[in-house]
């Protein structure tokens, strides 16, 4: 159960290295999959999951916020 | 007069009115689920305020706020598992409730007397916070320093557990509030180099860290505990709780009462409140063998008890800019964002804010009874989110928030680490309010303390000169003495006990 809270730990070390230069979404996939497979959410849902709340967190903040997240490799297709 | 129909516009506006609806829901969601806070969902709203204009932004924390400690009874009655930290005094008393078979009856005592509790410390608030800002006008220097010294001082005695405890978490606090350059020196302190730091930590990231990310890391290491299916559907919960009123008029009073003062002292909030509440409960009633075996009288005290604290720590809050609790120590920042800087001066240049923020409170606490009743209704499906896809999204919201006040990725980096900090604290019972506390209150401690020594010109015996001043500082030092006095009083009772 402490290997859970290290993945926790891990993951937010990874974010805050990773996601200047790979931006938020691919940042941000990876990161909640990792969550999702580490607390055992089914494998069918994990996919779904992780893109639908980036999308929202990204509209929501990025575009009704105007917060600027990074898009990294992504920067081509900025909107 | 005009003030006060010019705050009415400022909160029944659409947009207001949406933002208050919206935060109800989600204060309470947040409070029914178990292992999310209230002080939790301020954090989280933090960064979604950021580009409301100030009435929107306050109404916004004040009801999910609310909502959340009242919604902490649901899961605690149903399951044994207290939503909110405010809920966990009585969570055993009103499980027994449910067990025997009055599930009903105890839900709607924890929203009624939320409700009430809520009002009533409202009303105190509106009340007092006005007449004492007038006191506070006369304050300098010296009054600001007692006073912050003073509530720092309640911030351990009051904590749960040990005051050592307590004392070793305001230290830590006041030790990050030296963090950088911004003090009367100006000269650059812990900074280590780092440019980031220079201006000091910033409250937002550390606030999501210790209340939102240390839950989750406490979440992923705990997960075994899985919540069980409700069995019981939930009847008409509002039945019988006029004649609870008539039968216990006096414990409301004295819950709601002594919730606004435990409130209104800083570093006790809702949680304290309620355990305090639900002691003295026990000890003064008729009947106090049937505590603990589903007796509703308690449940009654400590539930209006918690939410009555709510509203009393916004009282030093808004007059002196000292927190009266967790929840405020977050509030109080983004007051600062907002520009409405808590202290004396607003309620004379901004009242009609002040007064927007009164309605704001009203409002809430009147919204609570439909509202409840329909969470309580859903509880059923609320309570079975699955949490294992919940606290992932917490977590990336948590990131988002934290980099959005700054756009930098320091501040996530800040934010981890204090998750993880608070985490280790919790799991070793140091309260964390504290250091909260410590960090919110240390600048303003500096401040005062150099500004009064310059203006004394050295001379310490000038802290006692002004009456008000030399009285709050009696009142400090007292309190420092008291383990002391508490420890001879007893070795006496112990030695004049015959043999």
């Amino acid at each position: 159960m402490i290997l859970n809270g290290a993945v926790v730990i891990g993951d937010l070390v990874f974010y805050a290295l990773a996601v200047d230069t790979m931006g938020f979404f691919i940042t941000s996939l990876i990161f909640l999959t990792a969550l999702f497979v580490a607390f055992e959410v089914s494998w069918r849902w994990i996919a779904p999951l992780a893109a639908g709340t980036t999308v929202l967190l990204h509209f929501s903040f990025y575009s009704l916020l105007h917060v600027p997240l990074p898009w990294g490799w992504l920067e081509g297709i900025a909107w | 007069m005009q003030h006060i129909s010019e705050a009415f516009g400022l909160v029944f506006n659409p947009f207001v009115l949406g933002v208050i609806l919206a935060s109800s829901l989600f204060g309470l969601f947040v409070g029914a689920v178990p292992g999310l806070t209230a002080t939790m969902a301020t954090a989280l709203l933090v960064p979604v305020t950021f580009l409301m204009p100030p009435i929107p932004a306050i109404a916004c924390m004040v009801t999910a706020t609310a909502m959340a400690i009242f919604a902490g009874d649901i899961p605690g009655a149903l399951l044994r598992i207290p939503g909110t930290p405010a809920s966990a005094a009585y969570c055993d008393e009103a499980y027994a409730m449910t067990r025997n078979g009055e599930a009903e009856k105890v839900l709607g005592a924890g929203l009624v007397f939320s409700v009430i509790g809520g009002l009533f410390g409202t009303t105190v608030l509106a009340t007092t916070a006005p007449a004492l800002a007038e006191v506070a006008l006369k304050f300098s220097s010296f009054e600001y320093f007692w006073l912050v010294m003073l509530g720092l001082t309640c911030a351990v005695f009051i904590s749960p557990g040990r005051p050592l405890k307590g004392l070793v978490s305001l230290m830590f606090g006041l030790l990050l509030a030296c963090i950088g350059f911004e003090n009367p020196a100006a000269y650059p302190r812990f900074t280590f180099g780092s440019e980031e730091l220079m201006s000091g930590l910033q409250l937002t990231p550390v606030m999501i860290g210790m209340f939102a990310v240390s839950e989750v890391i406490q979440f992923a290491v705990t997960r075994n505990v899985a919540i069980p299916p409700l069995k019981q559907n939930i009847g008409r919960i509002f039945r019988g709780q006029w004649t609870l009123l008539r039968q216990y008029p006096v414990q409301v009073l004295r819950g709601s009462a002594l919730g606004t003062a435990i409130g209104a002292l800083p570093g006790a909030g809702a949680d304290i409140a309620a355990w305090i509440s639900y002691a003295i409960s026990k000890r003064f009633s008729k009947t106090p063998e049937k505590f603990g075996r589903g007796h509703v009288e308690g449940v009654i005290e400590s539930g209006a008890a918690n939410n009555s604290a709510m509203a009393g720590a916004w009282i030093p809050a808004l007059v002196f800019g000292i927190p009266g609790d967790s929840i405020t120590a977050i509030v109080i920042g983004v007051l600062y964002l907002k520009g409405m800087n808590p202290g004396p001066t607003i309620f004379i240049e901004n009242p009609q804010n002040i007064y927007a923020v009164f309605i704001v409170f009203f409002l809430a606490n009147l919204l609570m009874l439909p509202l409840g009743w329909v969470a309580i209704k859903a509880a059923k499906n609320v309570l079975q989110v699955p949490r294992n896809i919940l606290m992932p999204v917490i977590l990336l919201f948590c990131v988002v928030g934290a980099f959005a006040i700054n756009n930098s990725v320091f501040d996530v980096g800040v934010m981890l680490v204090f998750g993880l900090i608070a985490y280790l604290m919790q799991a070793n019972e140091f309260p964390i309010a504290p250091t909260i506390l410590g960090l919110v209150l240390g600048t303003m401690l500096e401040q005062n303390f150099v500004t009064s020594m310059i203006k004394a010109d050295g001379q310490l015996a000038a802290f006692f000169a002004r009456p008000l001043a030399g009285a709050l500082g009696v009142v400090t030092i007292l309190v420092w003495l008291s383990p002391l006095f508490l420890r001879f009083l007893k070795r006496r009772r112990l030695a004049s006990v015959p043999e």
